[in-house]
């Protein structure tokens, strides 16, 4: 098995390649953002950390466009041809793609995120926060639980749309035309799909009454459950898809 | 032994091939000649896995060429390699691929065709292209070695040293050569089986020296009268 | 060594080393190249050198000894068949040439002995 490892090496630093431009210009813009913020003084540091904040949309968008970018080069530029002709199966080429997608998600959000709740946290005039709430928060075993499992949540969704996007893009490559179209449809008719089935399965919906203020209570018996349900559909989902695509590439897919 | 038995494949209106029935001897260097069109990137993509007949079967050794991409090294005619590598990364990535890769043939090759690891991909001119695309695939001890179009829009010197690196690297009766081209006379004393097709048909197959012996004419000229008789 | 496509290529190669052996270029007991070498050299497909190399082995023109290379064997007696035999395949082709223009065979003659006078006297 030590070659299957470097084959999949290979794959990863091929598909880490491309995702690079992308991931590298979450990272600049956001230490450049946080460096401003830290060095700089008056409104304009202030006015940044709206946007430092907003840098987090970019950095879980920017993954779902290098997954189609990425895998239409692959096409465009004809080094499908060296891909299919390799001795291993489409699961591998794809999970590397995959890894390098999910490593360009989490890289992304963690930095921005970390970066900019630093700079945040630097910057705010210390009277401002309430220190001793503060630190029971921090000190708070289960804030972390929820951080946890929010975390997860989002990753589990991105894992989602990233097999969606493959999924659809391989659907897509099986006819030669409206290949655009197709995939299109499919990506969108599997968010819709997906979310119906979670519907039906009854995921996220609660009975009983609302009549708890504790916040805390909410969030432990009916926010919590609700989270880690989707969780696990949105993997099960993923899954599925990932499965699709490798038969398809695998059994259908033609150059 | 590659066998396509009653293939037939149809692009959109396109015929590609035809109920094709061809065997690819092994041992051999075979060539496989025919205009543009008749069906011979096709058969090689197929051979290769890259796509599927509508019917008829494809076998390699009895198997699937599905199940048989480790003994296959396919050079297509089109620039199939990341243009951000540089030959070094192109052969570790090959490398880590096949086993049959040999470190020392490659190294070796570079030296006879004057190319250098460093080199980038995109930057280097179109026969430093084809000689690199080269030593990537037969650094290899694939048995079958297929390639498309290896000498089309090639300088005639670096057409030469293609031709040369091929003859001293061949392995005479374990390897096994199939090169699809229209410049027949590039290759005249290259191959020893022909294959010409046409319409995604096989016209006329046989031994280079015995048609020669039969008909008193090159490759080339049987070639054209094999498909001035079939109109 | 040039090639014309129109003929087998083995059998060229095969003439090749009789006109080397005619002309005395080739010795009884030297080595020639070896299959791999020659055909890099003339730049042409190693199973038709093999080929070539095989027949001229049963026409026991060279012999292959394993470690050693591959040597001329063809004595005085077989170069002077060989030489005979080349010979005939000329004057066969001079014949049917000058019978598809018209020439008799005391014209034939003629013509002959007047071209290698002409010849000599050039000398």
């Amino acid at each position: 098995m030590h070659s299957k490892w470097k084959m999949f090496g290979q794959l990863y630093r091929k598909d880490m390649h491309q995702v690079l431009p992308e991931l590298l210009l979450v990272i600049i813009l956001s230490v450049a953002m946080n460096l401003a913020i830290l060095l700089g003084s008056g409104i304009m540091t202030q006015l940044l950390i709206g946007p430092t904040f907003m840098l987090f949309g970019l950095a879980v968008l920017l993954p779902l466009i290098s997954s189609f970018k990425t895998f239409r080069q692959e096409w465009n530029n004809k080094t499908v041809y060296l891909l299919m002709s390799l001795p291993v199966s489409g699961g591998m080429i794809m999970g590397s793609r995959l890894l390098a997608l999910v490593t360009q998600f989490v890289t992304g959000t963690i930095v921005v995120g970390v970066g900019a709740l630093l700079a945040t946290y630097h910057i705010i005039p210390k009277e401002l926060i309430d220190m001793s709430a503060l630190h029971s928060l921090l000190s708070n075993a289960a804030a972390y639980k929820y951080l946890a499992v929010v975390s997860l949540s989002g990753l589990a969704y991105m894992l989602f749309l990233f097999c969606n996007s493959l999924f659809s893009q391989i659907v897509g490559r099986i006819s030669r035309k409206l290949s655009g179209w197709i995939t299109l449809g499919a990506f969108i008719a599997v968010i819709w799909g997906s979310q119906k089935v979670l519907e039906l399965i009854g995921i996220g919906q609660f009975s009983g009454t609302l009549s708890e203020n504790n916040a805390e209570v909410i969030f432990q018996n009916i926010v919590m459950p609700a989270f880690t349900s989707y969780t696990i559909g949105y993997l099960i989902f993923a899954l599925l898809l990932f499965v699709g695509s490798v038969i398809i590439y695998d059994r259908r897919l033609e150059v | 032994m590659i066998e396509l038995k009653d293939v037939s494949k149809k692009f959109g209106t396109v015929q590609a091939l035809d109920g094709i029935n061809l065997v690819i001897p092994r041992g051999k260097i075979v060539g496989l000649f025919g205009p543009n069109g008749a069906g011979k990137s096709t058969s090689l993509k197929m051979i290769a896995g890259l796509n599927r007949p509508d019917s008829g079967e494809v076998r390699i050794d009895d198997k699937l060429p599905g199940q048989r991409r480790d003994i296959i090294a396919f050079l297509p005619e089109i620039d199939y390699l990341y243009s951000w590598w540089t030959i070094k990364d192109a052969a570790a990535f090959i490398r880590a691929f096949y086993p049959d890769w040999e470190e020392d043939k490659y190294r070796e090759l570079l030296k006879f065709l004057n190319l250098q690891e460093d080199m980038k991909i995109s930057k280097i001119s179109k026969g430093q292209r084809a000689k690199a695309k080269l030593i990537l695939t037969i650094s290899r001890q694939a048995p079958y070695l297929l390639m498309d179009e290896p000498l089309s829009g090639i300088d005639i010197l670096t057409r030469e040293e293609i031709i040369n690196t091929l003859i001293r690297d061949y392995r005479a009766g374990e390897q096994t050569i199939v090169i699809s081209t229209h410049e027949i006379n590039d290759v005249e004393s290259l191959v020893d089986e022909v294959i010409f097709i046409d319409n995604g048909q096989v016209k006329l197959e046989g031994n280079a020296d015995e048609l020669r012996a039969q008909k008193g004419l090159s490759l080339a000229e049987i070639m054209k009268e094999a498909f001035r008789n079939a109109q | 060594m040039e090639f014309r496509n129109s003929e087998p290529i083995y059998q060229q190669i095969i003439d090749n080393f009789k006109k080397q052996i005619i002309r005395g270029e080739l010795c009884q007991g030297d080595k020639i190249p070896s299959q791999r070498e020659f055909a890099e050299k003339i730049r042409v497909n190693p199973n038709t050198v093999q080929r070539a190399y095989r027949e001229m082995e049963n026409m026991k023109m060279v012999e292959t000894v394993r470690g050693q290379g591959t040597f001329l064997i063809a004595g005085a007696q077989m170069q002077a068949e060989i030489k005979k035999d080349m010979a005939g395949g000329v004057l066969n082709y001079f014949i049917t040439e000058m019978k598809s223009l018209g020439y008799s065979r005391t014209e034939m003659l003629d013509l002959l002995s007047r071209h290698l006078d002409s010849e000599e006297g050039e000398k």
